[in-house]
């Protein structure tokens, strides 16, 4: 039998006997090229559909010129099936094998190969004839193998694929969707912020509002600091928005939280009185400028009665307000009460020496104008500009003129103070006419609250510009609503202003905008910014608003009040608002008749008949 | 020898063949792959098991045969009673004219088994020790008689046969005596056709004796070619496949095999395939096997040599049909070479 060392001694004799050795290396030869054409074939199938995924992907990220470069994949994967085939390539025994069965040759040729060469005798010999002439008689067609395998299959679907991918359009530059409010901010110079910063040298109510107000100031200038470097918008916009509610907050801090009883109670006793009716209703609305200017009114009248009536209403007004707890509140009326006497006597004096001069013939048209303005408006601004005409006027008289109207007006006011009870005063000669008639010209006699108000009004402006310089450096954003059909397309619309005009719509759709919501005017609500509300959909999200009302009061009406401090949307909104107990109470009967909340409304006040 | 001398001297063995096949089929009808099978095991030199139903020609084949081949010719009809010494031959104590014992000797007396076709009909009807006896002169080519080994004339062929559908009084051999027989051969039933010319040749005049085709010389010549056969490693590498495939505990064993077999066939049954296989392709004229050669012999050299197991034997899994199953899944080629040879 021969086994593999006689295969080794055959192969290394096949030379000395050349014929089947010849032979069967040309067989050989032929079988193992056709195996790796079909291996290189296979590789270029399983390559070309390999470069799908390239091809693709350059497809994808639009690099439409790698897509033919793809293809290489191909020739890659025919090397690769030469490289497999080279590794599996059929050995001689092997080959020999595949011509015995492609042949019928029962083995010959594979047991020639063995005893070719060896000392296998005269069968050996006769074996490799046998072989020899097999091969040499055998049809080529015969021992052809496979070109094609299963995978091969592959390689027109992929050169398909391929085409089909390099001839494809480009897809279309992926829009990016910024995301609102990332965009940066940068305000080199937010004067704005500056209106704000000054509330740090305003002159306090107290420690705590002292306090507070430092702290908006030092927020703003922080914020001025950030703006100048650069800030994400919707960060900005947050922080201004912080700003203001703060300002917003102080604006309304006389009389709130545990005060509001105080308030409230001033407020009622200066209803009670006519001439302090207006007051009262600018002190419920926190508005303290408008009530200065209702008590400057007041003072300047020419009623006296109306100037002691109103005194005793603020008088009263300040300790309803003390006895309440509203030390603030009972300390601002205080302070509009002396206020009240001084700008009453300069009202006085002023009236006094503009009938002096007129007396004289030495008034000008200008202090008639001025007077009459003083007794028309009977504002602080009308009275300095009595009291510079009447300097004007007093400064053209000659020394004697000036002597005779002070002795004149001296012997006046003697007479006035001798009916009076109190005489005690001195008269004023003529320069200290003069002198006081250029410090009332030059006098601002606003209250501390009303100071402090229109310092808060001017950070309140200052934020409010600054406001509109962040949204407006940059586009806005929002979803649009409306329904339609046809090509658009939609970009942000750029918002500005404090806080007016709808949302721009960022829309990559096909479809026509046409759709249109109407506006609904908002004039009548209480708003610093008369704003136009759209009657869409309601935003996802809350919106908070700053509508200052009274308990009890909707927001269309004139109120006061603050249920800014807490949405009453949101949970224990109401609980959390500064909303008297007694109408807490209202609202917890008017919800809950069966008295479910029993214990809460125990806690009301014992005169409370509405439960 | 010269490659001419070969073959010219192979042409001849298979015209020896050739006509050695077509002499017995003057008197055995059909049966061609029984006598095929038989003249392997005559080519390769080992002895052949014929197993059929009585009445089929078995014992005529065997007569046929001795009577083709021109050797000395004995037949042993086995019986419970028959003994070793019947077997064998045994001294005998031969007087002289005195007749005195004392001036006697023992003379060697041959039992049957001293012929060259051996004939041991019905094998399974006589004991162990007696099939034993018939075993060893199987194996060894000689026997001992009386301490004396007595070598047996080449080429010394048994033909035994064995009736499979008569159990009661026999004595089944045991596996590893009938691993001596090369081959194992059924006898199948004739067909129609082949009936009606049995009937035909028997039922007649009495048929004249087939030639003599063959002699001694011949014979041995025929062993001595087949042994000079080549087998490629391949070919020989499918053989051993098919016998390891035969072993249940091997992971290549096809299911069949795994649960109808407690034991495969060894390291002789191996042999025998490949011995088988050369003198099949001897009787075709080449001096080389084919894998079709040893699928050729893979049923006869091994069916007496696969072990059933209790399942086996239970759900009447035939050693035949694991040998199919062996064939079908032992692949002669390696797989790659296998499937483009196939193309």
């Amino acid at each position: 039998m021969a086994m593999r060392p006689m295969r080794e001694e055959a192969r290394l004799n096949a030379t000395r006997t050349p014929g089947f050795a010849t032979l069967f290396r040309r067989w050989a030869s032929r079988v193992r090229r056709r195996l790796a054409l079909r291996r290189a074939m296979s590789g270029l199938a399983v390559g070309l559909a390999i470069a799908i995924v390239p091809a693709g992907i350059a497809w994808k990220v639009r690099r439409g010129e790698l897509r033919s470069y793809a293809a290489l994949l191909g020739v890659a994967g025919v090397m690769g099936g030469l490289v497999v085939a080279r590794r599996k390539r059929w050995s001689d025994g092997e080959v020999a094998l595949f011509l015995d069965a492609r042949f019928d040759s029962n083995e010959t040729i594979a047991t020639a190969l063995e005893v070719e060469g060896a000392n296998e005798g005269a069968a050996g010999a006769m074996i490799v004839t046998r072989a020899s002439s097999v091969l040499a008689g055998s049809d080529a067609a015969r021992a052809r193998t496979r070109l094609l395998e299963p995978v091969q299959a592959l390689a027109p679907i992929a050169i398909a694929a391929l085409v089909m991918i390099a001839r494809l359009p480009l897809p279309a530059t992926a829009a990016h969707a910024e995301t609102p409010g990332a965009a940066r901010v940068t305000i080199a110079q937010a004067a704005g912020l500056e209106k704000i910063a000054k509330l740090a040298r305003v002159d306090a109510r107290d420690d705590e509002q002292r306090e507070r107000l430092a702290k908006i100031a030092r927020d703003a200038a922080a914020l001025r600091e950030q703006l100048r470097v650069g800030l994400e918008k919707r960060d900005a916009q947050d922080r201004i928005a912080r700003l203001r509610e703060a300002i917003d907050r102080e604006r309304l801090s006389l009389g709130d939280g545990e005060k509001r009883a105080g308030l409230e109670s001033a407020v009622s006793q200066l209803e009670r009185t006519a001439p302090t009716r207006a007051a009262a209703r600018a002190l419920g609305d926190h508005d303290l400028q408008s009530m200065d200017a209702e008590m400057e009114r007041v003072a300047s009248s020419r009623e006296k009665r109306d100037r002691a009536l109103a005194d005793e209403a603020l008088k009263d007004a300040a300790d309803a307000a003390r006895r309440a707890g509203a030390s603030d509140v009972a300390a601002a009326l205080e302070n509009e009460r002396s206020l009240l006497t001084k700008r009453a006597a300069r009202a006085d004096a002023l009236r006094d020496l503009a009938a002096a001069l007129k007396n004289a013939g030495a008034s000008s048209e200008s202090a008639e104008r001025a007077l009459d303005s003083l007794d028309r408006e009977g504002s602080d601004d009308s009275a300095r500009a009595l009291a510079k005409a009447l300097a004007e006027a007093w400064s053209k008289l000659t020394p004697e003129e000036q002597k005779k109207i002070a002795e004149k007006m001296a012997k006046s006011a003697k007479q006035r103070h001798a009916a009076s009870a109190n005489g005690a005063s001195r008269p004023p000669d003529a320069k200290e006419i003069e002198d006081e008639l250029r410090a009332m010209a030059n006098d601002d006699s606003s209250s501390d609250e009303a100071e402090r108000e229109g310092a808060l009004d001017g950070a309140g402006q200052g934020a409010s510009e600054t406001q509109a310089a962040i949204d407006g450096s940059g586009s806005g954003s929002g979803s649009g609503s409306g329904s339609g059909n046809g090509n658009g397309n939609g970009n942000g619309g750029t918002a500005n202003g404090d806080g007016t005009g709808a949302g721009g719509s960022h829309d990559f759709g096909t479809g026509a905008h046409r759709g249109r919501t109407d506006r609904v005017a908002g004039d009548t609500l209480k708003s610093r910014a008369h704003a136009a509300m759209n009657a869409a959909n309601a935003m996802p999200g809350s919106v908070t608003t700053f509508a200052p009302g009274r308990a009890g009061d909707v927001a269309t009406a004139l109120s006061t009040g603050d249920l800014r401090a807490a949405a009453p949307s949101q949970i224990d909104g109401v609980d959390k608002s500064d909303v008297p107990e007694e109408y807490r109470e209202h609202v917890r009967q008017y919800f809950n008749p069966d008295g479910a909340s029993a214990p809460r409304a125990a806690r009301s006040a014992p005169g409370d008949t509405t439960r | 020898m010269t490659h001419d001398d070969f073959e010219s001297r192979l042409r001849a063995a298979a015209d020896s063949v050739g006509k050695l096949r077509a002499a017995i089929a003057k008197v055995i009808v059909g049966q061609h792959a029984v006598v095929d099978q038989v003249m392997w095991a005559l080519v390769a030199g080992g002895h052949v098991l014929l197993e059929g139903a009585p009445g089929l020609g078995k014992t005529l084949l065997v007569r046929t045969i001795s009577e083709c081949l021109d050797l000395r010719f004995s037949r042993i009809q086995f019986t419970p009673d028959l003994m070793p010494s019947d077997v064998v031959g045994t001294n005998v104590l031969v007087m002289d004219a005195t007749q005195r014992a004392a001036h006697g000797a023992f003379a060697l007396t041959k039992g049957p088994i001293f012929g060259q076709i051996v004939l041991a009909d019905e094998i399974n009807r006589a004991t162990p020790k007696t099939q034993s006896a018939l075993l060893e002169a199987m194996a060894e080519h000689a026997v001992t008689i009386a301490g004396t080994r007595h070598a047996l004339d080449e080429p010394f062929f048994v033909l035994a046969t064995e009736n499979p559908i008569e159990m009661e009084g026999t004595y089944p051999l045991p596996e590893a005596q009938l691993d001596r027989f090369l081959l194992k051969i059924v006898v199948p039933n004739p067909s129609e056709d082949e009936l009606c010319e049995v009937l035909a040749r028997t039922t007649g005049r009495a048929l004249e004796a087939p030639p003599r085709v063959m002699g001694q010389r011949d014979v041995m010549g025929l062993r001595s070619m087949c042994r000079d056969v080549a087998i490629a490693e391949p070919v020989a590498r499918y053989a051993a496949r098919l016998v390891r495939a035969s072993d249940p505990n091997d992971k290549g064993a096809p299911d069949l095999a795994k649960r109808g077999l407690r034991f495969g066939a060894g390291v002789r049954g191996a042999q025998s395939l490949v011995l088988a296989a050369k003198a099949v392709a001897l009787c075709e004229g080449r001096v080389h096997v084919s894998f079709a050669d040893v699928a050729k012999v893979a049923k006869p050299a091994l069916r007496h040599r696969l072990i059933r197991s209790f399942e086996g034997e239970a759900d009447g899994i035939e050693a035949d049909a694991i040998v199919d199953a062996l064939l079908a899944s032992v692949s002669a080629r390696p797989a790659n070479v296998d499937a483009e040879g196939r193309a």
